[in-house]
């Protein structure tokens, strides 16, 4: 017989904290949610209390400082989150301002009991702790402290057995001490300016009873509220259940000869990096390999970075993207983290069970990224493939690589070691003419070809030709027979 | 006479209610508005709305006036006063006023639908827009 309790862990309704939370909300649970000022400390409140407030368990949100009730409700409600009809419902607004009284613990304390006791609440907000705790701090006699307040506050509170939640507003962790040591949970929001862009972070510094995924966390605050990204996950495949191992089967690049020369195909669930100068097909091929996946009936997805996607599609790409067959994930945006950017591929990839990503570029990727996360770029973008690769994915990744005929390199970041398998094209130049040659560099794992095999671009797309055994000084760019 | 919360106040003067019925119904109306908007906005947040509301709506009924200047009671009853004062017609007419001016005043800031939610367990006809005579 298990006599342990067992932890019921709510779920938030923010997207992706549950995960972060390591699997949701402790119940009962007396927590501190703090950050600087305007970094959504109450839509956080506000969301987590409209995901969780029922008839049958409703919540109680205890106002006192910062922003005034009805300009707080005035913008709170332009969430999608907010629904009026809940309101002093299954939700129930409590002011607690005193005017003209003496603020004191027990004063507080007694005005907060009365109004629990009156709605039995499933789940307390006070909003703000700040501005209570000095209130009081006035008085040093310890029945008066902040220390014995939040003592007193959460043995009330938990005797009710109300999920809590303090909002406060603190820029570092070592203020509000009294309120830290006696949470449960410490969720902290950050905020900061990079150029342009704002980037907001969440961390769970603690959450007694689970084991949540540590570090910072972007996040983002849009229409619908909060969206948390938590890191793309690197254990398990969260969307293929099969058992086929993945790299046994071979998917065809809508190039024969190309597959030939890759020994039979892409391995499945393989990263693919084309590296090549402007002009030389790139895209080309990108659209060869989604094209065959339609054909084939394997759903595809085109991720682009640039801000302005569709101008430099070729014919094929756009045709697929407007019938619907290709699905569009468009990256740009100024606060742009990689996490998210994973988020927005699942959630398209779930939704047309894709298999085949393609991702436009390498480069325009990086410049989409905020500047706060380009310090760790590679890892980031290490993340990024291994995640792909996990939901069991074949990603075909263009990179943008000027020729430069001293030096062989596949890409600009060092980070062609990461990925699975590498075709470069080049051009080079042979009787006034400028010619391309391609070649499989890598493909783990498998055999390939290592010829340098010239092609062309017409019509139909890209034609691979023969290998040129009697030119040398191809990749120095001048081939002399 | 029996009060009918779907009608305004002035409809219940001309159905035949007396200006003591009528001024019963009124500040039981701001009683239930003070206890259901109190709890949220506060005392100092309350007592500021209804001012500015009766220094507003007393630009078209100057008797209100009065109102305005004195500090706000537990039971209206400066507002009560004011309306015996009054002739039934007059004081409906003003009290229909200040209740539609009050509630357009809080509907511009939270919006229709949460005043609406708020403000549902008051027995006032908030939505008769003939009693709106007042620009905010």
């Amino acid at each position: 017989m298990n006599l342990k309790v067992e932890i019921n862990r709510l779920q938030t309704g923010i997207p992706g904290l549950d995960k972060v939370l390591g699997g949701g909300l402790p119940e009962f649970s007396f927590n501190l949610l703090a950050g600087p000022p305007g970094c959504g400390k109450t839509t956080f409140a506000h969301q987590l209390m409209f995901a969780l407030a029922t008839s049958e368990r409703p919540a109680l949100y205890f106002m006192i400082g910062g922003e005034t009730p009805l300009k707080m409700f005035r913008y709170q409600q332009q969430f999608d989150f907010f629904r009026p009809r809940e309101i002093q419902h299954s939700i129930h607004f409590v002011n607690l301002a005193m005017e003209g009284s003496v603020d004191h613990a027990g004063e507080f304390l007694k005005r907060i009991a009365a109004a629990v006791e009156s709605h039995k609440p499933a789940f307390v907000f006070v909003d703000s702790i700040r501005s209570i705790l000095p209130a009081i701090a006035t008085d040093n006699t310890s029945a008066n402290s902040p220390q014995y307040f939040m003592e007193q506050l959460g043995m009330l509170l938990t005797s009710w057995q109300a999920t809590t939640f303090l909002v406060g507003e603190y820029d570092s962790d070592s203020e509000g001490n009294a309120v830290v040591s006696s949470a449960d949970g410490l969720i902290w929001l950050r905020q900061s300016v990079h150029r342009d862009s704002v980037i907001r972070k969440l961390e769970i510094v603690k959450m007694r009873g689970q084991p949540v995924l540590p570090g910072l966390h972007a996040f983002r605050i849009n229409q619908a509220g909060i969206e948390v990204f938590p890191p793309a996950s690197l254990s398990h495949s969260e969307f293929l259940s099969s058992t086929v191992a993945l790299e046994e089967t071979r998917l065809a690049l809508g190039v024969p000869a190309l597959d030939a020369m890759l020994g039979g195909g892409l391995p499945r669930g393989y990263s693919l990096l084309v590296a090549g100068p402007s002009g030389s097909g790139k895209t080309l091929l990108a659209a060869a390999f989604l094209s065959e996946g339609n054909r084939v009936g394997e759903g595809g997805i085109f991720v682009s970075f640039e801000p302005h996607p569709n101008r430099s599609y070729p014919a094929a790409l756009r045709q697929l993207i407007e019938a619907n067959r290709v699905g569009v994930v468009v990256g740009h945006s100024a606060d742009l983290s990689i996490d998210e950017i994973v988020v927005l591929i699942k959630k398209e990839v779930e939704r047309r069970g894709a298999t085949r990503i393609v991702i436009d570029s390498l480069s325009s990727f990086e410049l989409a990224v905020a500047p706060a996360f380009r310090s760790d770029f590679r890892e980031s973008f290490s993340r990024l493939i291994g995640s792909l690769a996990n939901l069991g994915l074949s990603v075909l990744i263009i990179c943008e690589l000027d020729d430069r005929f001293t030096d062989l390199r596949f890409s600009p970041y060092g980070t062609a070691f990461m990925t699975d398998a590498i075709i470069i094209q080049r051009y080079f130049e042979r009787k006034s003419r400028l010619l391309r040659i391609i070649s499989v560099i890598k493909v783990r794992g498998s055999a390939h070809s290592n010829e340098l095999r010239e092609y062309s671009i017409g019509d139909n797309g890209i034609c691979i030709g023969e290998m040129l055994p009697d030119v040398e000084g191809i990749l120095r760019g001048q081939a002399r027979l | 006479m029996q009060r009918r919360s779907h009608e305004t106040l002035a409809g219940q003067i001309v159905a035949g209610v007396t200006l003591i019925e009528m001024t019963d119904h009124a500040i039981l109306g701001w009683i239930a508005v003070e206890a259901a908007l109190k709890p949220i906005i506060g005392d100092n947040g309350f007592e500021m709305l209804l001012k500015r509301c009766i220094q507003i709506t007393s630009a078209s009924h100057a008797w209100l006036r009065a109102a305005g200047k004195l500090p706000c009671d537990d039971n209206f009853s400066a507002l009560e006063t004011l309306f015996l004062q009054q002739s039934a017609g007059c004081a409906a007419a003003g009290a229909d006023a200040l209740f539609q001016n009050f509630h357009k005043s809080v509907c511009s800031l939270i919006g229709t639908a949460l005043t609406n939610q708020i403000l549902r367990s008051v027995p006032i006809n908030f939505s008769d827009d003939r009693a709106q005579e007042t620009s905010l």
